[in-house]
């Protein structure tokens, strides 16, 4: 009996042929994928822990290296098999040096304080963990770079002076004077009074260093002293006392120069002044006669102030005669008030 | 005409070698400064960088053979960068190594140490 024999249909022989074809294919993909991934993830390990596989194990991270990168370019040519065999023997490579390396102490520490030598900017000096730039391994012996080392200095991270144990030298008043040559350190005052504020002790607003009279009021004009025989008005300069002249004549009695020394201080202290002098007299005698003398003693003044060193230009000298009474002529008393000498100020 | 076909001919020629010369070059050049860095004995401070040089240019020759001239002179020139490298990283290494043997008597000592840049050659 004869079989007959069944030959494939045309359908099955093209699917046949078609796997044939494409099966490679497919599984060269599957293969670069698996191959891409693997050398991802052994270059992901590598990364992690390479300065320990460099320290422990630097030939199985060099082995590592070369057949990662045989392995990247086999599989870009498309060659699965030479680059799955060299993937095989990168990962070989990690794993004999994982086992070299899993040990941390491997890292080496040259100078053993924990921070390792490629981290260490100062491998054979151990840091000294001082809490200043303890990241960097280096010693920071003086670590505010002012010359006092951190064992002597009271203020280790603020550079201050041998003098003063390391600290910052203050100025806590800013006035210029730093602290330990500052008398009063915490009040502003000028050098030359050591730091301390010059007091005016008569509150004339004269301080005391230029006060001429520190524990009375005066004017600054005054330095600080006080007119004690006249008294500066708006319009002028009043008199506490008499100018006393011998009787009937211009002559100034000598007891009326302290206060006409005043008068010449007062003018001195105020440089834009200018003084009209006006002699006064009673109404005793002829009005002519009495214009007349009170004009010669208003120079008499005049000519006294000037000898005080006022200049003359400063000076007007005008005899008003009886014609300007402040009092009443008829009584002792009115006519010595009306018998006088007045300086008015013109200008200021 | 016979001029531009000789000159065409010739531009092949050269182009066709350039590949095998420069490679060839490039694994001469690595392998030089390769025995230059074992004959200094750097190798012994500058494991790595001795290791991964010579796979490089075993891989480099390897390629060469395949006539694959521009990876295999990317390889050699790898491997020649990487023995160079050892010029300066094998006294920085062994010094201190030295100071170790005497700074921290319990540390271990005899390894290397990555260069300033804390990175290594390879495929990083």
């Amino acid at each position: 009996m004869k079989q007959a024999i069944r030959l494939p249909s045309p359908a099955r022989i093209a699917v046949f042929a078609a796997a044939v074809v494409l099966l490679p294919s497919a599984l060269a993909c599957v293969g670069h994928s698996q191959i891409a991934q693997r050398t991802k993830a052994l270059e992901a390990l590598m990364a992690d822990h390479h300065d320990q596989f460099y320290a422990c194990a630097p030939k199985a991270l060099a082995r590592a290296e070369v057949a990662i990168a045989r392995a990247r370019h086999e599989s870009s040519r498309g060659r699965p098999f030479p680059a799955k065999a060299a993937i095989e023997e990168a990962e070989a490579a990690v794993r004999e040096g994982w086992k070299g390396s899993g040990d941390t102490i491997c890292m080496p520490d040259a100078d053993g304080d924990g921070i390792p030598d490629r981290d260490d900017k100062c491998p054979t000096l151990a840091e000294d963990f001082d809490s200043f730039q303890d990241e960097d391994g280096c010693p920071d012996p003086d670590n505010d770079g002012d010359g006092v080392k951190d064992g002597d200095d009271q203020c280790p991270i603020a550079p201050g002076t041998p003098a003063n144990r390391g600290c910052p030298v203050k100025d806590s008043d800013a006035d210029g004077v730093m602290d330990p040559d500052d008398s009063c350190p915490t009040v502003p005052g000028p050098r030359i009074n050591r730091g301390c504020p010059i007091q005016d002790g008569d509150k004339d607003g004269v301080s005391d260093d230029v006060d001429r009279c520190p524990t009375e009021a005066g004017p600054v004009e005054n330095s600080g002293c006080p007119y004690a025989l006249i008294a500066i008005t708006e319009d002028q300069i009043q008199v506490k006392q008499k100018v006393f002249f011998q009787t009937g004549k211009a002559a100034i009695k000598k007891e009326s120069f302290e206060l006409l020394n005043e008068v010449a201080q007062a003018i001195l202290d105020h440089p834009k002044f200018k003084i009209r002098i006006e002699g006064h007299t009673d109404t005793v005698g002829k009005p002519k006669v009495n214009q007349k003398l009170s004009q010669a003693r208003a120079d008499a003044v005049r000519m006294y102030l000037v000898g005080q060193g006022v200049g003359p230009d400063r000076l007007q000298a005008a005899g008003m005669g009886d014609e300007v009474p402040l009092d009443d002529n008829s009584t002792e008393a009115g006519r010595a008030v009306n018998r006088r000498v007045e300086f008015h100020i013109l200008q200021k | 005409m016979r001029m531009v076909v000789l000159g065409l001919g010739l531009a092949a020629f050269f182009c066709a070698g350039c590949g095998p010369i420069q490679a060839s070059s490039a694994i001469t050049r690595a392998d030089d400064s390769l025995r230059e860095a074992r004959t200094r004995g750097w190798d012994k401070e500058c494991p790595y960088e001795i290791t991964a040089a010579d796979g490089y240019l075993t891989a480099a020759r390897d390629l060469a053979g395949r006539a694959e001239f521009d990876v295999a002179r990317e390889f050699a020139d790898k491997a020649a960068q990487l023995a160079s490298s050892t010029r300066d990283l094998a006294p920085r290494n062994a010094r201190l190594r030295e100071s170790r043997g005497k700074a921290a008597p319990g540390d271990p000592s005899g390894k290397a140490v990555p260069p300033a840049d804390g990175r290594s050659g390879g495929t990083r």
